[in-house]
């Protein structure tokens, strides 16, 4: 599922893109600990997204308790990278079985006609 | 605009935050912009992809509400001239009383229009079409890593063999021996300075492979960034 267009516009809830997003970014992280840019490279193909929608994302993420992160230096220069928790699984888990529910009532409703 | 100047302005667009999160939001920035040049993003490429400064403030600050604290009255009153020549801001978070403390205002994060329409089936067909010269390209650079992956190997295994025989031969000819030890040392060298540099040339060959082929695909496909 990538989006809904009307217009060139995005029309999807406000809300319901903000938990769409977090639940990609927590499957990107959820492979391996991960950092921003990488993130936003293993997104590419599934949903665009820049750094300035990322960072908010991962500051909610992290305040949630849904990932851990850590500083370590990468080329001379520090680098943060950000570690799924077992409560952002959880997160991750619910997300995925709401995009199915999303799926099903979409189908239900439109018989799977864009 | 260089990326200093568009850090500066997401700075001065940020004073409503803690410090702390101010710099925490500048190292993010200044990590996700040092990763793309790394990737071969030019500053241009990196400034526009992370779009204005005001509207990233703006997400940041929606996020940050309960980082907001008063603004220093100089800087406030120095932001309010540069904020004169942009877009109206309907709740000012600097506003005419300094001395109450304000909620930063919840604003919903901009978002970007469909640039066009989409073109990803002219793309398909391009593949299609170039099929065959696409096919040779990619040939190519597969037969390119494998030639720079192999060359340097190759050094190696000749510098270790030139020494294993120059140590053979120093009990028939010393002179000779010591030679042929002396030129295997020297190849052995050169491939272990050329083996780093060749990994190196295969992983930008393909990165400037994906890269235009991510391009050519967001341009076909027109899709913005959120």
């Amino acid at each position: 599922m990538y989006s809904i267009r009307q217009s060139g516009v995005f029309l999807v809830d406000i809300q319901l893109k903000k938990g769409i997003l977090d639940v990609c970014v927590l499957h990107a992280i959820s492979r391996g600990e991960s950092y921003g840019y990488k993130i936003i490279s293993d997104l590419e193909g599934i949903i665009e997204i820049s750094e300035s929608t990322l960072y908010p994302i991962l500051k909610r993420l992290e305040t949630g308790g849904f990932v851990t992160t850590r500083t370590a230096e990468y080329s001379g220069r520090l680098r943060r990278y950000y570690k799924i928790s077992n409560l952002g699984l959880k997160k991750l888990k619910s997300g995925r079985d709401d995009l199915l529910e999303i799926n099903a009532i979409y189908k239900k409703l439109f018989g799977g006609r864009i | 605009m260089t990326y200093n100047e568009w850090r500066d302005e997401l700075k001065s667009n940020l004073l409503c935050v803690s410090e702390t999160e101010r710099r925490r939001v500048l190292d993010y920035y200044a990590e996700a912009y040092a990763d793309r040049r790394d990737a071969g993003f030019s500053e241009r490429e990196i400034i526009d992809d992370f779009g204005a400064p005001y509207d990233a403030a703006q997400r940041i600050l929606n996020e940050s509400a309960e980082d907001y604290v008063e603004p220093p009255q100089k800087e406030a009153r120095r932001d309010n001239r540069l904020n004169e020549n942009r877009r109206p801001y309907k709740d000012d978070v600097y506003g005419d009383d300094y001395s109450q403390k304000r909620e930063a205002p919840r604003r919903e994060p901009v978002v970007q229009k469909q640039s066009g329409r989409d073109y990803t089936w002219v793309f398909v067909l391009l593949c299609v079409i170039f099929a065959v010269p696409l096919f040779s390209l990619i040939v190519t650079m597969i037969s390119l890593t494998i030639c720079f992956a192999v060359v340097p190997m190759s050094l190696l295994i000749t510098g270790v063999a030139a020494i294993g025989s120059g140590v053979g031969a120093l009990f028939v000819d010393v002179a000779y021996g010591a030679g042929v030890i002396g030129v295997g040392i020297m190849i052995f060298g050169i491939s272990l300075m050329l083996m780093p540099l060749f990994f190196k040339l295969i992983d930008l060959m393909w990165t400037v492979f994906k890269k235009v082929f991510s391009w050519l695909k967001r341009l076909f496909s027109g899709k913005e960034r959120i």
